[in-house]
């Protein structure tokens, strides 16, 4: 039978050696103080210089009240680290963290709230240096408690939510979750694993060189996409193309219902059809797909209003500034999502088709962009909106991608050719 | 096996307390975490040297999530909290709500403005809001009364929407709903006839001359909606969209703003506008987290403070000023995370949790230089003491001490992996993919993360799936094993299965590390499993077994020679090592046999240095 003791047999014998106070003495108490009064010292004097500058933002007395409050607060920390066991020195360093919160310049608001977390916290620690072992530990086993419970909202914090771990997370546990960045449900690859996304953006530059036909500044198109293996994977690990894959992920957060008979939805689908049949001026066409081909083929996928509102201007205004060089400056950015399905094991076998093959990629359009990151047609006829990659004849007996084998909508709307090959050189 | 029942002596045990209270604060090896701090701070340091090739695109002021949306969440983004009793569908809604198209966020956002203007009154507004509040409550009591269906309010916006713009016709229109016979005249006012809409049904429900109330509050509310078409027509589509209480909210969102300040009113509706939630079911705005990156923008400053991190981020790994630069490394790299969530993943995660624990834990005190420089010191004082090594002090050179709180932080690492692990393998039965074994295909050839990008993998890939029965024997196996793996694991981890526990899971991680492209995710997940080692377990498969060689060191009295010898005895991991005060000269003798008889720390230094395979981790002891 299984020993369910908390404490199996060990198969190897633990150090028998106790902690000895003989061998390595602590520092002495009074040389520990007075190291912690002097951080306290430095945290007021970044308290007074704030006072006497009179100013509390960017400038050399903020500079100096920044050196003063790291020097204060390692100084405090390392004596702490000498005397744990003594309540004064917890109270010593926890006085020289409130007293660092002030000292922060008012433009690092967030060290003045980190510091305030340390300055309770120290006060916590002296209190508990400060009663008696059972009484610590009984205190401790509470903080305990309190810290799995918040694992426990936290993981069942996912939608549908409960209304108990709405209730006990919003008022009582989301702060701690935040500051310690707790808050993750652990839900990996559940309910399902699912396709992962990429970002396609056809980023417009405008050259220095001017046009003579036109009179105006000479353009160059060029599709940027993230996440790729090839350019984007800088070291052994991965790690740079990671970040960016998590970055697409981001940006294809479930998507906004608008309602089967809201004023909106009915706009959005006469836009969509005026494009399909070639009825607004000037708006190229791209049908819908055949009525044999599957029903997601004429999907609109509106993502969530922090991401169109929020994330997708910062992303494109940053393509912008990071693609823009002397002489060729990024004046508009074309987004689109490509959702790539994964192949499935019979048309994987059956069919030899490619996991990478242009037809399992869902794109939809996410806006045209000015370089500031401003939407420049919220009411785009295709915006959020798939772009369909048609296989021809409805087909999908392919091994090796060519353009011939599938109907690229995505270049069509683009205007300009999506270069396929490059997503698995 | 008989089961203990409450009359045994082991159900009524008095020393349970004690003993579940040594559950966690028994003392432990502080090898282990000193193990995995070493593990983990690799990867950390790894981790955040890879942040240096994107240091601006991820955390500068143009980053991909720029620095002021970044700061407006952090000191806005709202929490609100579910309703604390049951919500009544006839009653106001908790909060009012705006589209989210742009344009006609706009147009909602201009009427709440021409309702709210520097000289707005509640009187003004009331009267405004009149003809809106009327049709509400006549559709409220309707509903309650349950006895006549529609949309009284719906039908009331729709007429608003065929009032005509010049005032003349819209008076006539009006005249109308006073008093239903006059349409035929009214119509002919113009020619060609003057449309005039259907008088919303809640007109039948009122006297005569609530209907002459009804229509001057009707040409009121006119007037406060957008005069463009389109505008106008967003405006009333919004609101007919919603429900009795979600438009019960906006009359209450009106009311509420119109009584503050202009200045704090203006500030609620930017919020409101920004946010798209009613400031006054914020129960918090913000979140309370910090990062240099906020701060600091820069790009040479941002240079300078990332190698400054990535030093206390190698010193925590070496173990140097530990219990500082342990608490140092969290908070830094809490700084990444904080400031750009945008680029995180499960990797980061769990980077935070094993370094909260080893933060709280003793992880300086093994296989680090503190723990060196701890042992210089004992060998000095224990000579300064005794002029020689004592016993205490062998031992102490022997193994580094036990400490509690290592045992607790080690127990609650334990802990956190189960319920990290429960909460994994508990989400994925929801998923029909992981009961029918699709769920092991899309983890295996996801493009985006697998190796099935390379040619090789993918043939491979072909040949071992051409055979269905193969193939399925290999899902059902890959499902059953993560479900054993992460459902099994938090209760048998307890067990004597504890090594099969660590190697099954162990395997498991190398294969997603291997297989699905989670690389540093898994070299964490797998470096936490080694909180289940013991550390003596830990020192034996590292180091091996005690030397043979037996070591004297000699040295002549007289503290003159204390630091020589300190360095010798501190630097000796050979668990054999003697010390014998006497002779003239610091000697360091192998089996009889003189090995050094230099004086020159640097040169012993440099000797130790030269056996350093040998010696090397021996730090641990």
């Amino acid at each position: 039978m299984a020993d369910t003791s908390p404490h199996p047999t060990p198969i190897f014998p633990a150090s028998p050696i106790p902690p000895s106070t003989e061998v390595l003495p602590p520092a002495a108490l009074p040389a520990v103080v007075r190291l912690t009064v002097a951080a306290l010292g430095l945290s007021l004097l970044a308290v007074v210089v704030g006072l006497v500058a009179g100013e509390n933002g960017p400038g050399p007395s903020g500079t100096v009240r920044l050196v003063a409050v790291a020097v204060a607060a390692v100084v405090a920390g390392g004596a702490l680290s000498l005397r744990p066991d003594s309540p004064l020195v917890w109270l010593l360093a926890a006085l020289t963290a409130a007293a660092n919160s002030f000292g922060f310049p008012d433009h690092w608001d967030s060290g003045q709230m980190l510091m305030r977390v340390v300055a309770g916290a120290g006060f916590v620690g002296a209190g508990l240096m400060a009663v008696t072992r059972v009484q610590r530990r009984t205190l401790i086993l509470g903080f305990v408690a309190f810290h799995f419970s918040s694992l426990l909202v936290a993981t069942t914090w996912p939608d549908s939510t409960p209304w108990i771990t709405n209730q006990l997370g919003q008022r009582f546990y989301l702060p701690f979750m935040q500051f310690t960045y707790l808050r993750n449900a652990y839900h990996f690859y559940s309910p399902e694993p699912g396709p992962a996304s990429h970002l396609f953006a056809l980023l417009t530059y405008e050259l220095d060189e001017i046009d003579p036909a036109t009179g105006k500044p000479k353009t160059l198109h060029e599709w940027v996409t993230l996440p790729r293996r090839d350019t984007q994977w800088k070291d052994p690990l991965g790690q740079t193309y990671y970040r960016r894959l998590s970055l697409t992920e981001n940006a294809v957060r479930a998507t906004t219902d608008l309602g089967n008979n809201s004023d909106e939805r009915a706009q959005v689908n006469r836009r969509r059809q005026d494009v399909a049949l070639g009825a607004l001026p000037g708006v190229k066409r791209i049908e819908h797909p055949p009525s044999n081909y599957e029903v997601e083929f004429r999907w609109y996928a509106q993502p969530q209003a922090d991401v169109t509102r929020f994330l997708l201007p910062s992303f494109t205004k940053h393509l912008a500034v990071e693609f823009t060089s002397p002489g060729f400056k990024v004046v508009n950015v074309k987004l689109y999502r490509a959702e790539h399905r994964i192949v499935t094991t019979q048309y994987f076998v059956t069919q030899k088709l490619s996991p990478f093959h242009p037809t399992l990629y869902r794109v939809y359009f996410l806006g045209d962009y000015t370089s500031e990151g401003q939407l420049v047609d919220p009411q785009d006829p295709m915006l959020y909106w798939l772009i369909p990659i048609l296989p021809r004849g409805g087909k999908l007996k392919l091994d090796e991608p060519g353009p011939e084998q599938f109907k690229d909508l995505l270049t069509e709307h683009a205007g300009y050719e999506f270069p396929w090959s490059q997503l698995r050189p | 096996m008989t089961q203990p029942t409450p009359s045994t002596p082991a159900a009524r045990d008095p020393n349970a307390g004690a003993r579940y209270l040594s559950f966690f604060f028994a003392p432990a090896d502080p090898t282990t975490m000193a193990f995995l701090r070493i593990v983990v701070g690799s990867l950390i340091v790894y981790t955040h040297l890879a942040y240096s090739f994107d240091l601006s695109n991820f955390f500068g002021k143009d980053a991909w999530y720029s620095l002021a949306n970044a700061e407006r969440e952090r000191k806005e983004l709202p929490h609100f909290v579910a309703p604390a009793g049951w919500e009544d569908p006839y009653e106001p809604a908790r909060a009012a709500q705006i589209p989210e198209a742009p344009y006609r966020r706009k147009a909602i956002m201009a009427y709440v403005r021409a309702h709210l203007g520097p000289t707005a009154t509640p009187a003004e507004l009331d009267a405004k809001l009149a003809y809106l509040e009327r049709l509400q409550a006549v559709e409220i009591d309707q509903i309650r009364r349950r006895t006549v269906g529609g949309n009284f309010t719906f039908q009331g916006l729709a007429y608003i929407d065929g009032l005509a713009a010049d005032p003349t016709d819209r008076a006539n229109q009006l005249a109308v709903l006073v008093d239903e016979s006059r349409r035929a005249a009214m119509a002919k006012t113009r020619i060609p006839d003057l449309p005039i809409s259907v008088s919303p049904d809640a007109v039948g429900l009122m006297s005569p001359a609530e209907r002459a109330t009804f229509a001057r509050e009707a040409e009121a509310y006119y007037g406060t909606i957008p005069a463009d078409p389109t505008d106008k027509s967003y405006v009333l589509k919004h609101l007919a969209e919603m429900d009795y209480g979600q438009r019960q909210a906006w009359v209450v969102l009106l009311k509420r703003l119109v009584r503050l300040e202009y200045a704090e009113r203006e500030k609620q509706i930017e919020y409101f506008e920004y946010w798209n939630v009613d400031p006054a079911i914020v129960l918090r705005a913000g979140s309370p987290v910090f990062s240099i990156w906020f701060h600091m923008t820069d790009p040479t400053e941002m240079r300078v403070a990332h190698c400054a991190m990535l030093l206390v981020f190698t010193m925590f790994t070496a173990g140097l000023f530990t219990r500082v630069t342990s608490v140092l490394t969290w908070l830094a790299v809490l700084c990444y995370i904080h400031r750009c969530q945008q680029v995180l993943f499960g990797m980061d995660t769990m980077m935070n949790v094993v370094l909260i624990y080893l933060m709280i834990s003793d992880c300086g005190a093994a296989m680090s230089l503190d723990r060196l420089l701890n042992r210089y010191r004992a060998v000095r004082l224990s000579l300064r003491r005794t002029g020689t090594l004592d016993a205490a002090t062998l031992a102490y050179l022997h193994a580094p001490p036990l400490s509690v709180a290592t045992g607790f932080a080690q127990r609650l690492l334990q802990m956190h992996f189960c319920v990290i692990y429960l909460a994994s393998g508990m989400s994925k039965l929801k998923g029909a993919a992981w009961w029918n074994t699709t769920a092991y295909w899309d983890t295996l050839v996801n493009p985006e993360f697998t190796m099935i990008y390379y040619q090789w993998y993918e043939n491979l890939l072909r040949t071992l799936v051409s055979s269905r029965p193969v193939f399925a024997a290999m899902a059902a196996f890959g499902v059953a094993f993560t479900f054993v793996i992460e459902i099994g694991f938090p209760f048998l981890i307890w067990t004597r299965l504890r090594p099969w526990l660590i190697m099954g899971a162990a395997a498991f991680h190398f294969g997603i590390g291997t297989f699905m492209g989670l690389i540093v995710f898994s070299l964490f997940m797998m470096a936490m499993l080694l909180c289940y080692l013991p550390g003596a377990a830990i020192r034996d498969r590292l180091f091996g077994p005690p030397e043979t060689t037996r070591r004297l060191l000699r040295f002549p009295a007289g503290a003159d020679h204390h630091h020589r010898v300190a360095i010798i005895a501190a630097s000796d991991f050979s668990d054999a090592l003697t010390a014998e005060p006497g002779g003239k000269a610091v000697e360091l003798h192998e089996n009889g046999k003189p090995v050094t008889t230099s004086n020159r720390g640097w040169q012993l230094a440099l000797e130790a240095l030269t056996a350093l395979p040998r010696r090397l981790g021996l730090m641990a002891k």
